[in-house]
């Protein structure tokens, strides 16, 4: 595939959502010319999906690394945040990526490759509390009292002897580690909203519900983060 | 479902959730205006402001994690196993590079064994078993960089990392993650903040940053600055780092650190959330007020009479709010190419050979004037490097550096010593005294140093600033 402009890469963008109708590909019916082709770029220059296709085809397992290299820092950190543990967060990105392996035959580029990434390492993340027995939301006020206390001295202003970083480690974990108990749904908007930035439409697609819930959500779950800090006399 | 349909689901949201959504600026126009007014009027709804400020704030600051390099290779050495499967395998139509590898792992293995072995023999490791795949050399010498590491600039401070692929020079306030690597190939390299030269003298070069990789060419040269919000405050030197932080934050800063209670609360929400930009060496409290307030006052903002509450005067002319994150990337030599999940793109194609990303726009990138090219190669040129320097058309490097102290805004420099200095960024006059008795007018400011027109001189000069260690 030539280079293209930016001018073209818009262009593209804008007749892409004109023409929903057209059938999409999947990354099992590329042709032998133009895996030739995309074979010949250097694997930065690849588009997810024609790593997706010569993965499938090809069985190339550096198209596969390249993927996951590329995107494993969105990935892992939507599980991380969202399940509090790197242990746990590193088995289920694991778990993610590998589904990916054994389905990325069935891939379209109806969604973005992070979009369909995210929906699998979330219902993994579902899986996980399912079996684990975890249901921590409605728990804000059940903060161990050390997160309490250095929540508390940070944002009373007490700081380190040597130097400081504004916002401290333990302030973050400890915001962090209340994101962990709020409910499922308010904690995956959160997470892909704040920590992830990530548009509203594309958190709807993830999330299988309307855009107008996922802004309800996110700002619920600011809104029950901050009545916590106050109520804690942090903020 | 329309906005109103979901809002009829739903139970009528607290105060903070409502002020949630106008921080995120989720409220339509006048829903935002009518909360505002009320937030005015309301002390408990301005401390529930505050409170959903601060939790964003820590929540916006909380870093990126990544992957742990066990989890990936385990992750990689499964896929492996699976792809070997007959129900994975299946998949492939045409060639089965999966099988190939099974037959010829072995040998590939003795090789790579035999060559790591090798190696190991005439590379002096210092010490541990991580292979070092750069080195810095710097005022406290020789330090070797293994992959994982985080390499740190501090502002005032450029540094050089050599890989054996090529160089990166690093301005001051810039942090770049290294990995993989095993000092033979190149390593991956992610411009975490701040702004680097890449010079890929001998073979081709990547950095990923901000989600995009940009690719230098063999040979090429290329720049790359990710401006996005940090602050540092080290108060055992009293080094000051703020980059494009709020105003409130800033404000919020001051009291944690030196107990300084700037009220903030009566500025405009629009000029709150402004963002500011400034460093020192050597500040103190009253240094770092002073900073601030002359960094925020294009914005119109001042200190009031009582020294404790910031005040809004309208500024004359107008401003637009600045955006969260900045990305540039430039070439001046060779070729880049810059990747994002849209597509690719040959700098080369683009007038300027630069091209500038915002946080939260859809849009293309855009080019960049002149102007702001020419401010990327005089930084660039300031870190000392010859083949950089060979860039810059009319401007001279010096080897003098200016005083311990030096204050830098967005738009202008404070000297601090026995006076303070106001040197007013293409200022009229040639006030700034410059090595061998001659007068300066400040023209460019970069975090490693300044740019001085020269009175009676059509050269340019650059000046790096005194690097920290020295005033020590």
């Amino acid at each position: 595939m030539p280079r293209r402009s930016w001018g073209e890469i818009v262009a593209q963008r804008k007749s892409i959502a004109k023409t929903e109708k057209v059938p999409t590909p999947t990354a099992r019916n590329a042709s032998r010319h133009e895996l030739d082709s995309i074979e010949e770029k250097a694997s930065t220059e690849r588009t997810d999906f024609e790593l997706l296709k010569l993965f499938v085809q090809r069985s190339s397992q550096d198209a596969f690394e390249t993927l996951v290299t590329r995107h494993r820092r969105q990935v892992y950190n939507f599980i991380f945040k969202m399940v509090g543990k790197a242990e746990a967060a590193e088995d289920i990105f694991q778990e993610t990526f590998l589904r990916v392996l054994k389905n990325a035959h069935t891939y379209t580029p109806r969604a973005k490759f992070t979009t369909w990434c995210l929906q699998i390492a979330r219902n993994l993340t579902l899986d996980y509390f399912k079996r684990e027995g975890l249901r921590r939301h409605a728990s804000l006020d059940a903060q161990s009292d050390e997160t309490e206390r250095s929540m508390g001295q940070m944002l009373a202003g007490i700081v380190p002897e040597s130097s400081e970083v504004l916002v401290s480690r333990e302030m973050i974990e400890g915001v962090r580690d209340a994101v962990t108990r709020l409910p499922e749904n308010q904690r995956e908007a959160l997470v892909l909203r704040v920590y992830q930035d990530l548009q509203y439409s594309e958190i709807a697609e993830i999330l299988g519900s309307p855009e107008g819930t996922v802004k309800y959500w996110v700002h619920e779950a600011i809104g029950q983060l901050a009545r916590w800090l106050e109520r804690k006399g942090l903020s | 479902m329309s906005s109103n349909e979901s809002s009829r689901q739903h139970k009528p949201q607290s105060a903070e959730a409502r002020l949630a959504a106008l921080l995120l600026g989720d409220l339509p126009a006048a829903d935002a205006l009518k909360l505002q007014a009320e937030v005015a009027q309301d002390a408990q709804l301005q401390k529930a402001r505050g409170s959903v400020e601060s939790l964003l704030g820590v929540m916006r600051a909380d870093p990126q994690a990544d992957v742990s390099q066990g989890a990936l290779k385990a992750l990689f050495e499964k896929s492996r196993d699976l792809m070997a499967e007959p129900e994975v395998a299946q998949q492939a139509d045409l060639i089965r590079i999966s099988e190939l590898i099974r037959v010829y792992l072995p040998r590939v293995a003795a090789v790579a064994v035999v060559v790591f072995t090798f190696g190991m023999l005439v590379t002096k490791l210092p010490e541990g078993p991580v292979p070092t795949v750069g080195t810095v050399v710097d005022d406290d010498g020789k330090q070797f960089i293994r992959a994982g590491d985080l390499v740190e600039a501090r502002m005032g401070s450029p540094r050089r990392v050599t890989f054996n692929t090529g160089e990166v020079l690093l301005d001051g306030g810039t942090a770049l993650r290294v990995s993989g690597g095993t000092g033979f190939t190149t390593p991956s390299i992610s411009l975490e903040r701040g702004r680097v030269a890449i010079d890929a003298r001998s073979r081709d070069f990547s950095v990923s940053v901000a989600g995009r990789s940009v690719h230098v060419g063999k040979g090429g040269l290329a720049t790359i600055e990710l401006d996005v919000p940090y602050a540092h405050i080290d108060r055992a030197g009293a080094v000051v780092e703020i980059r494009r932080t709020t105003v409130k934050e800033v404000a919020e800063l001051a009291k944690r650190t030196w107990g300084v209670d700037l009220y903030a609360g009566g500025l405009p929400q629009m000029i709150q959330e402004q963002r500011v930009s400034f460093y020192g060496v050597g500040l103190d409290s009253a240094d770092f007020v002073q900073s601030f307030v002359a960094a925020a006052s294009r914005f119109g903002v001042r200190l009031g009479n009582d020294g404790q509450s910031l005040e809004y005067r309208q500024a004359s002319g107008s401003f637009d709010m600045e955006s969260e994150q900045v990305l540039r990337i430039a070439t001046m030599r060779g070729d880049a190419r810059v990747q994002d999940a849209a597509g690719e793109v040959a700098l080369s194609e683009l007038s300027q050979n630069m091209v500038e990303f915002r946080t939260g726009t859809e849009a293309a990138p855009r080019n960049l004037e002149p102007e702001r090219l020419g401010q990327m190669l005089v930084w660039a040129g300031g870190l000392g490097n010859e083949s950089i320097a060979t860039h810059l058309p009319g401007v001279n490097t010096s080897d003098e550096q200016l005083p311990q102290g030096s204050v830098i805004y967005t738009d202008k420099l404070v000297l601090h010593g026995e006076e303070d200095r106001v040197f007013v960024l293409n200022g009229p006059e040639f006030n700034f005294p410059l090595p061998g008795g001659r007068m300066g007018r400040l023209v460019g400011l970069m975090s490693s140093g300044a740019e001085f027109e020269v009175e009676g001189e059509t050269a340019r000069e650059f000046v790096p600033f005194r690097r920290l260690s020295e005033g020590k």
